[in-house]
């Protein structure tokens, strides 16, 4: 034992040699199986993705044009970059109101809105959990699939159209990657409906940054609404869908993310 | 020896990577197990650790931190899994599920073993997260805090009161057997 180790009383000794004991005959007789045909696939290449997780992407990115996208971006949100304050009373959706719920988190979105894309790996780094609206979109991720059933992915920026007065909302988290979450955090800049956020505002359009209950703005696992529009309705009902976000009650962020941080020993 | 094989998974050496799971893998499963309680979701999550570890493995710089980024990529998909099953039991380890599994002797502490594996449903995902790298994983309380990514004061405290929790929960499974 290190001098890192609590002191415990002997219900605790008791408690963790047991549990010790029970982890490790349960892995014993359930042994670990793990299909590294996951991942192999033979002779060593850069950046190739296995099967099943091609499969999956595949599926979730059917959506998905193979070939030259001319795409435009929203910039991401970086800490501090919003623009002024905004508070709001909370906005409520206009007209009947779709629900979406994950497990993760819920909010309510105008039923009018269709489904664009359900969950997908993005890229590295980052989840789409939704799109959602009423213009176009297409996903900027381009996959080449090879003959034995890989495939590279290559995530620049989506395309949007909402010209009209149309809008496209996409939902997504960052979980991942060579990006360093541990950041000085940013203080929120507006206030929907009982969240605090931080808004950064791009032409007609904005990002929502919600942070995951315990965490901070700039820490992996919060949720980006990013609203593409030119219409100060559909900025709006955007805006109404991140005053219904709420967090599961079981979501709790366990620290910010750094990917680099050696382990002590 | 374990630098050159992140080095070269990085670089997308399959073989190499297979190398740094099959290594870390079996520890970080015991760990798993303590937070979804059953053993087909631990292997799930296991499963997909490892495809998302090796999709991520670029952005990892320093490889000395490889074992407790992945045990965080493990264990947050744990936590997740857990908290997306809610109510729902799979194959759960306890009492009920005695017949058929293997090593079910009631004369080798088998029993014992289910109550702990009993006791662990009544804690939060976090805590038997950190309980179950800590006593699943046997990790030291610095590699703890490590793979969950928060500073070594927190892990010691949550640590002592997961283990409370723990004791308790165990003490009022005695009382009611």
């Amino acid at each position: 034992m290190s001098g890192a180790e609590p002191i415990l009383t002997a219900n605790e000794e008791r408690a963790a040699a047991a549990l010790r004991l029970a982890l490790r005959h349960e892995s014993e007789a359930w042994p670990l199986k793990l299909d590294a045909g996951a991942w192999l696939s033979g002779a060593p290449q850069r950046r190739r993705i296995g099967r099943r997780l091609w499969t999956g992407i595949a599926a979730a990115l059917a959506v998905a044009l193979v070939g030259v996208i001319a795409y435009t971006t929203l910039p991401l949100v970086s800490p501090g970059s919003g623009v002024g304050t905004t508070a709001s009373a909370g906005p409520s959706i206009p007209g009947t109101a779709g629900h979406f719920d994950n497990g993760d988190f819920s909010f309510d979105y105008p039923s009018a809105w269709q489904t664009l894309s359900g969950q997908y790996d993005e890229t590295i780094v980052n989840e789409v959990d939704a799109v959602l609206g009423t213009g176009s979109w297409r996903s900027g991720c381009l996959e080449t699939m090879y003959p034995d059933g890989h495939g590279n992915a290559s995530c620049t920026g989506d395309s949007f159209d909402v010209s009209g007065g149309r809008v496209v909302v996409k939902v997504w988290r960052q979980v991942g990657g060579p990006v360093d979450l541990c950041g000085a955090a940013a203080s929120a800049n507006a206030t929907l409906g009982p969240n605090a956020v931080l808004e950064t505002r791009s032409g007609s359009g904005a990002t929502w940054e919600i942070r995951e209950p315990g965490g901070q703005f700039g820490w992996g696992y919060n949720v980006f609404v990013e609203a593409h529009t030119d219409d100060a309705a559909g900025l709006a009902a955007a805006r109404a869908l991140v005053a219904s976000f709420r967090w599961a009650p079981s979501r709790t962020n366990g620290g910010c993310y750094q990917p680099d941080t050696p382990s002590p020993s | 020896m374990e630098r050159e094989l992140v080095a070269a998974a990085r670089l997308g050496d399959e073989v190499a990577f297979a190398r740094l799971i099959q290594a870390e893998a079996p520890r970080t499963y015991r760990a798993v197990l303590a937070v979804v309680r059953s053993s087909e979701d631990a292997q799930e999550v296991m499963q997909d650790a490892s495809i998302r570890a090796w999709r991520q493995i670029r952005g990892l710089r320093d490889p000395d931190s490889w074992a407790a980024w992945f045990r965080r990529i493990a264990v947050r998909q744990a936590i997740d899994r857990a908290a997306r099953r809610g109510r729902v039991r799979l194959r759960e380890v306890g009492l009920e599920a005695a017949e058929g599994r293997p090593g079910h002797d009631p004369s080798s502490g088998w029993a014992e073993r289910a109550s702990v594996m009993a006791a662990l449903r009544g804690l939060a995902a976090e805590d038997r997260a950190i309980l179950g790298l800590r006593f699943g994983a046997d990790l030291a309380v610095p590699d703890v805090a490590a793979a969950l990514g928060i500073p070594l004061g927190t892990a010691k405290s949550r640590l002592h009161r997961a283990l409370g929790r723990l004791a308790v929960a165990m003490g009022d499974d005695d009382v009611r057997r």
